[in-house]
């Protein structure tokens, strides 16, 4: 008896990793098969009767054309003057909601995360008619325009974390630096802000990464005539160059690699386990 | 509580569930599922009368959808079950049928698209005589159209797309203009605007800055791009071609028809469609910098925001398709009090369909699919079809006749009474024609027809019809009612009548009952002439004789009959997709502004010094911490 027990508990004993079997599911199925399809893609041509060769003409036809690599420049730009301008809002924004003082029951807080409710093609058509009504448009200022989208629509990815972060700061830490003779500046620099440190890289990533890849933000609101790196892998999909779009959003996948790297590196010690975010 | 909901909703989804199915108690217990894949909001959605079994009782169906499955019900007594799905590119739809398992039976992709399915052996052809409908209605010029584009079948034989395909829409495309936005904005006179937007030219020109928005869509802006930079050879063509004078108006005594019956061998046609299909590697560099030329010229670029934005004010001119350009002219008039036109320039213009085909696969419902397109071909289902969306339908016919008639020409405003239902607080979409109570429309009496006391006729008209005017009870020919009219009733230069006539002899000839007609050249003796009071003549501002005639709502969507032959179709580009693609990649991307520039070398500055002081410090801290360890281990 004991031992036909203990055989069952062999085949059905329950382990807690089991729980992440639907996940890893989810993960090969959408996250692994996509990506490997993709790199296939990107370094393969096609026969007319569509068997498929190796082959690097999407390669040189990206580091070849002018065109690509300058809206590729072109989305950095964008996506790292995003990232500077939402920090610069944000960071004070998230200062002052940590205060429990000025954010009392946390309604602040979600007065700022809100529009997030909302879906954001209807949120960039209403920044449209928004910014037409104040003069401005994507026909007269096209970058200035699709910045300030950008920046509505990513804010609240930026302040969250930031948040996060600064309701856990160490307050002791600040209280003795300002008892033993420091100002407030040097509080800041010296104190705060390291502390802060982890909310800024994961507030970058969540920033920076989505803005090199949106495309509707900038269609809507710069009426087309500003292309991110986005918009060209979508018009070559549509136009069936499969190959120079799968090569394209490779490189997007390196991209994105190296700047997840890069806020490692930011990120090492013990101030990771301050970290509040995503990664 | 909950659980009782769930209940009841499940109870629900089962008493649904067989009559989906089945969709109705016609006793054929297999439903045949006819697949159909069509352009979203392409599809007459207004609630319909019609009597299939003829039993002189008219039904009302909701839309034409389901009166097709109660006309294969009552006529063919068959089964059939339509799932309807849309799309929004002719691209996307072609790479989603390329790699999913979804098949349909019947899909309605644009001309370029059909070639390059046919030639991809994707389709199925349609039975000779399949469609009776379609072959005893469809316009005479389109199909000829349809017969001209060929494409290679597979077998390596060019076969026209008429035996692939059935027309189902078609339209131009031109300039959607507001005069007098565009006037406000940039001082130039409302008529120069009227004038200038019968050319292309001024597309890329300087006192429209900003005042456009073009095509985000690869081909149609490419197209203008071609009218632009063979804007003399095209020219040349057309004088060459003997029918049209210097100002590229129709010359007096050419007979237009007789050039348009034998539109694909004209001359002028096979050159505009030579131009119209450029697509080697110099032509598309060269329109590319024409087109880099009108990216900085333009407000934007868009694909469907557009229509609505020149009605809201946003923009005053928009590179528009027909149908769009309807429908934002109703809406500006209806809605907005803007006064928007529509101009295929001088030069002509492209000139697309859309059309059914039958894709294969080993479900295809070939018959079913079959009498679904004829069914759409009949002249009545068309007008629906029309009347919901705002686009031209292949099918002409008495039906579309009569739609035209009442949707445009003055005669009907002239001897029937129009409601217009804003006066009561309903919306514009409610206006129409009066009925008495026997369903006939009400003529004119200006005797107080109405409530409130408005006086809409001047005469008496009972007994008028688009033949002759019965003026107060005296018949006459209706040029004499504008006499009349502008005797007797035009107070001002202003009110006076000058009725333009409009030949539609390419759209019509042969579709309809033409018996007691003398076929002459006034619309009361010729059903395919009508008269249009939309036209405004436009003298030239520039000094000189020519003038522009300005055209709105009917002109969208009946190119006059001049127009015609320096319209063309844009085939598919084939292998040098990928040069135009390259070009248009091109044109939409950017350099870095130089403020960018500048910015950016600010941020790697920044970057580089705060890295390199951080540097810096840690070395000094290090250098301190090792100099106080020494001194501390010497002590």
């Amino acid at each position: 008896m004991a031992r036909a027990y203990s055989k069952t508990k062999r085949f059905f004993s329950f382990k807690r990793k089991y729980l992440c079997i639907p996940y890893s599911v989810f993960l090969i199925l959408f996250v692994i098969i996509p990506i490997f399809i993709i790199l296939v893609y990107a370094f393969t041509g096609s026969t007319e009767d569509g068997a498929l060769y190796f082959s690097f003409d999407a390669f040189t036809s990206f580091f070849t054309s002018p065109t690509k690599i300058n809206i590729l420049v072109v989305s950095l730009f964008v996506g790292m003057l995003n990232t500077i301008i939402c920090l610069l809002i944000g960071y004070p924004v998230a200062y002052l909601l940590a205060n429990s003082k000025v954010n009392k029951n946390k309604i602040l807080v979600l007065l700022f995360i809100m529009p997030m409710w909302i879906n954001f093609v209807l949120r960039t058509g209403a920044t449209r008619d928004v910014l037409s009504w104040m003069g401005i448009n994507g026909g007269n200022h096209p970058y200035l325009a699709t910045m300030i989208g950008m920046v509505y629509n990513y804010l609240p990815f930026t302040i969250l974390p930031l948040y996060t972060t600064m309701i856990k700061l160490d307050k002791s830490q600040l209280e003795a630096a300002s008892d033993l003779g420091a100002n407030s500046f040097n509080v800041f620099l010296h104190n705060t802000l390291p502390q802060s440190l982890p909310g800024i890289v994961s507030a970058s990533e969540m920033v920076f990464m989505p803005t090199l890849s949106s495309y509707v933000i900038s269609d809507t609101l710069s009426e087309g005539k500003i292309t991110l790196f986005g918009n060209i892998i979508y018009l070559n999909f549509s136009q069936s160059q499969w190959n120079e779009g799968s090569f394209m959003a490779f490189v997007m996948l390196i991209l994105v690699g190296i700047s997840m790297l890069v806020s490692r590196h930011f990120d090492r010690g013990e101030q990771s386990e301050r970290r509040g975010t995503l990664w | 509580m909950k659980a009782s909901k769930l209940t009841g909703f499940c109870a629900l989804l089962l008493l649904l569930s067989p009559s989906l199915a089945s969709c109705g108690a016609a006793g054929n217990s297999s439903a045949i599922n006819l697949r159909v894949l069509n352009w979203e909001d392409y599809i007459g959605e207004y609630e319909l009368e019609a009597d299939f079994d003829e039993d002189g009782e008219y039904e009302t169906y909701p839309d034409v959808i389901s009166a097709f499955e109660a006309y294969e019900r009552i006529v063919n007594k068959k089964n059939v079950n339509v799932i309807y799905d849309t799309f929004d590119t002719n691209e996307t739809m072609l790479s989603s049928l390329k790699t999913g398992k979804s098949t349909y039976d019947l899909i309605c992709p644009s001309d370029y698209t059909i070639q390059k399915m046919m030639s991809q052996g994707m389709l199925v052809p349609f039975d000779e005589g399949s469609t009776p409908n379609y072959d005893a209605s469809v316009s005479p010029y389109l199909n000829g159209q349809l017969d001209y584009i060929t494409a290679d079948d597979g077998t390596g034989k060019q076969t026209p797309i008429s035996q692939y395909s059935r027309g189902y829409m078609w339209g131009t495309l031109g300039i959607l203009y507001n005069p007098a936005k565009v006037s406000e904005e940039t001082g130039v006179e409302e008529d120069t605007v009227k004038f200038d937007m019968a050319d292309w030219n001024s597309l890329w020109d300087s006192k429209y800055h900003g005042q456009m928005s073009i095509k985000d869509s690869m081909r149609d802006t490419y197209s203008v791009g071609i009218m632009k930079l063979f804007d003399a050879e095209v020219k040349k063509a057309i004088l060459d071609s003997g029918y049209y004078d210097e100002n590229l108006d129709l010359k007096d005594g050419v007979d237009i028809n007789a050039v348009i019956d034998k539109i694909t061998t004209d001359p002028l046609y096979l050159e505009m469609d030579r131009v119209f299909n450029l697509s080697d590697q110099e032509t598309v560099a060269k329109v590319e910098d024409v087109l880099l030329e009108l990216k900085s010229n333009v407000f934007g670029f868009e694909v469907d925001s557009g229509k609505d934005d020149i009605v809201k004010g946003l923009i005053g001119m928009n590179l528009a398709w027909s149908g769009d350009a309807v429908y934002s002219m109703d809406r500006g008039e209806n809605e907005a009090a803007e006064t928007i036109y529509y101009s295929v320039p001088k030069t002509g213009g492209n000139i697309w369909f859309d059309g059914w085909v039958m894709p294969k696969s080993d479900s295809l419902h070939k018959e079913e699919a079959q009498e679904f397109v004829d069914f759409l071909s009949r002249p009545d289902i068309a007008t629906m079809n029309m009347d919901t969306i705002g686009y031209t339908s292949f099918i002409a016919g008495q039906d579309v006749l009569d739609l035209v008639r009442n949707w445009y020409d003055p005669r009907t405003y002239a001897m029937y009474v129009y409601h217009d239902a804003t006066l009561d607080g309903d919306s514009w979409e409610d206006s129409d024609f009066l009925y008495d109570e026997e369903g006939e429309l009400v003529y004119q009496d200006g005797t107080g027809l109405h409530e409130d006391g408005d006086d809409y006729g001047s005469f008496d008209m009972t007994g008028s019809t688009y033949e002759q005017a019965v003026v107060n009870g005296e018949p006459m020919s209706w040029q004499e009612y504008q006499d009349l009219y502008n005797e007797q009733v035009a107070e001002s230069e202003d009110e006076m009548l000058a009725w333009d006539i409009v030949d539609l002899t390419y759209m019509f000839e042969g579709t309809v009952e033409t018996e007691g007609y003398g076929l002459g050249d006034t619309p009361d003796d010729n059903p395919y002439l009508f008269y249009t009071d939309e036209l405004e003549a436009i003298p030239s501002p520039y000094g000189g004789e020519e003038s522009v005639l300005a055209g709105r709502q009917f002109y969208a969507q009946y190119p006059p009959n001049y127009l015609i032959p320096k319209l063309a179709a844009m085939k598919d580009y084939g292998d040098n997709n990928r040069y135009v693609l390259s070009m248009w990649e091109n044109v939409k991307g950017n350099n870095l502004p130089i403020w960018g520039v500048v910015v950016f070398a600010c941020i790697l500055g920044a970057v580089i010094i705060f890295a390199g002081a951080g540097l810096v410090t840690k070395l000094r801290y290090r250098k301190l911490r090792v100099e106080r360890r020494k001194a501390a281990r010497k002590q």
